[in-house]
């Protein structure tokens, strides 16, 4: 269930596009046309900056423009692709499947008269704005342009105040309906004047929230940024923000929105350059994990990459957490002018999706896969960079499996019982108990239940899960037929179906959609066992 | 599913198994998969595997 929730986050080009309809209130379409009628000229150059489904690059290469869009998602390219297709514009529009980091490497610098994005700044971390800049900065001529139409924070408390009454239930019934979110920028004029633009004209639309803001490359002020651009140091103690975070991830990280740390690089300790080079994702609480682990034990350089606040092992599966990420990070963390070594340690568990053939062809660098937990870091650095069997194996100890307990037992609080407890009043007791007393003594006793996997495992519990019940009834006084079999049919499911929660929140153990077929069955087995018995025994 | 003949003996999938599936045959130099039983399929060994000798079924 938790993996079919899982599924549900994921969001496809479609709901994208209702989805900043929805936020923008219908006002982004007429904006693209309005940037394109005052500031772009036929037969211009441009790049597109995360082109999305391509409803901009068509407008554009409408009026004459040779556009060359790139975007990250190969979904939403595709939709882009088709909509090239039937306005016939192949011949002036080029698709790349590419990271914006990396325009400055793959296209010639001057080369263009205009870079343009709309909605795409806002999906950047700070850093990676800036180093965007400083890339569009390069493809452009001495009078180049830079248009950016995007969402911004309003200025001043009573805007700011009326825009968070007005766009937090906006957002939420946005991402409700489409998974969809963005999160509004600030301070884009300092980062543009930094990567060497002036800003000449804006065009404001909703008070301020919806912004087109056109600059120019400053003659004189093409600026290179210095050194490593550090996010600052991390350090391994407590603070009363990070056991909040951890507080509330305890219960409710299955739910989002996830803890995330701004990507970048950071420092632990006091790195040099000859300092190591570690890579994981953005979650915070793994990013918290990993610093509490090695902070003074290990001087170390931490490119934290963009996983969308999801961990490691997960992200990778998933596909959030990619070599194009890591990359990006890589690129704007400018390690590769500053250090004297080549080596990046990351960790193992992200090898299902990470492609490290592809980090080493594009960066140059050797990829070390690092031990699966942070605590073991230490420990893999004193034996020079080399890991025991232990290092590269997953466990899922009491400890694990107690904090995966609460984080479903928090899932299934606020998913099950909270609407049970409203619409279902009678069944919440029992059900609650249950639940708690399944997964509790699942969690405990993992191990010593037979199977391979969570729905064999449900076999033993099955029998088990019905002995406490018949055990706990036999102390009721008055207690039928009726009401054994339908505590009975209902001790079976929540068996069968807490097996296959643990079975996908546990590392030992394929996915649990590997058995979603058997799961179907036996639930349908049991519907109908819960019709037709009580129809023969005459109980209806 | 393991095209064993393939292997050039990177040792990718040995390294990044989470499960210990593979098993390093230090004089030939290359890996035998031992223990599908264990298996997660979790297809790191997959996309790490320079001669795509592996396959996910």
């Amino acid at each position: 269930m938790a993996t079919a929730f899982m599924r549900w986050l994921e969001m496809r080009p479609s709901d994208y596009d209702r989805g900043i309809r929805i936020l923008t209130l219908g006002r982004l379409e007429p904006l693209q046309r309005r940037l394109v009628d005052e500031h772009i000229q036929s037969g211009w150059k441009v790049l597109e900056i995360g082109c999305g489904t391509g409803g901009l690059t068509v407008m554009m290469a409408s009026t004459g423009a040779e556009v060359t869009a790139i975007d990250r998602s190969e979904a939403m390219l595709e939709v882009a692709e088709q909509r090239v297709q039937d306005g016939e514009l192949g011949s002036r529009i080029k698709l790349h499947q590419m990271d914006a980091s990396g325009i400055a490497e793959k296209f010639t610098h001057g080369s263009f008269d205009a870079v343009v994005s709309s909605l795409a700044f806002s999906e950047m971390s700070r850093q990676e704005r800036q180093f965007v800049l400083s890339g569009a900065r390069k493809l452009l001529g001495e009078h180049g342009s830079f248009i950016v139409l995007d969402e911004f924070q309003p200025r001043g408390w009573l805007l700011k105040s009326i825009s968070l009454i007005v766009r937090t239930p906006l957002r939420l019934l946005t991402w409700l309906l489409t998974r969809t979110t963005t999160s509004p920028l600030h301070r884009l004029e300092q980062q543009l004047k930094k990567a060497g633009f002036t800003t000449t004209d804006s065009t404001e639309s909703l008070a301020g929230a919806l912004k087109i803001i056109h600059a120019q490359v400053s003659i004189d002020t093409e600026q290179e940024l210095q050194g490593i651009p550090t996010m600052g140091r991390l350090h391994g103690g407590w603070t009363l923000r990070k056991l909040g975070v951890e507080a509330w991830a305890l219960f409710f990280r299955i739910l989002p929105p996830y803890p995330q740390k701004e990507p970048g690089v950071y420092e632990i300790g006091e790195p040099g350059p000859e300092s190591p080079v570690l890579v994981t994702g953005n979650y915070t609480l793994t990013v918290h994990r990993l610093v509490r682990a090695i902070d003074s034990h290990v001087d170390a350089w931490l490119l934290v990459a963009d996983s969308e606040g999801i961990n490691v092992w997960c992200g990778a599966g998933g596909g959030f957490l990619t070599a194009e990420r890591v990359l990006s990070i890589w690129r704007m963390s400018a390690l590769d002018d500053h250090l004297t070594h080549k080596d990046m340690i990351l960790p193992q568990l992200c090898a299902n999706g990470v492609d490290g053939w592809k980090i080493r062809k594009e960066s140059g660098w050797e990829v070390h896969w690092g031990p699966v937990r942070a605590e073991d870091i230490p420990a893999y650095f004193r034996a020079g960079m080399s890991k025991s069997d232990d290092m590269r194996l997953v466990s899922f100890p009491l400890w694990g499996r107690l904090e995966m307990m609460a984080a479903t037992l928090g899932f299934y609080a606020l998913i099950i019982l909270l609407p049970v407890a409203i619409f279902w009043r009678s069944v919440f007791e029992p059900l609650a108990v249950s639940l708690f007393a399944l997964s509790t003594f699942y969690a405990i006793s993992l191990h010593s239940i037979p199977g391979r996997d969570g729905l064999q495992k449900s076999v033993p519990l099955v029998g088990i899960a019905l002995l406490g019940m018949l055990v706990y009834s036999a102390f009721q006084d008055t207690i039928g037929a009726q009401q054994l079999f339908n505590r009975a049919v209902g001790m079976t499911a929540l068996s069968v179906f807490v097996g296959a929660e643990l079975q996908g929140m546990s590392p030992e153990m394929r996915g649990e959609q590997a058995n979603w077929g058997w799961e179907a069955l036996v639930a349908v087995f049991l519907g109908l066992v819960y019709w037709i018995v009580p129809n023969l025994m005459g109980w209806r | 599913m393991f095209h064993a003949e393939r292997c050039t003996g990177a040792m990718e999938c040995y390294e990044v198994c989470p499960v210990d599936c593979w098993k390093p045959d230090e004089s030939a130099g290359t890996v035998e998969f031992q223990k599908a039983v264990v298996c997660i399929a979790c297809g790191a060994c997959v996309l790490q595997c320079p001669e795509e000798a592996i396959e996910l079924r």
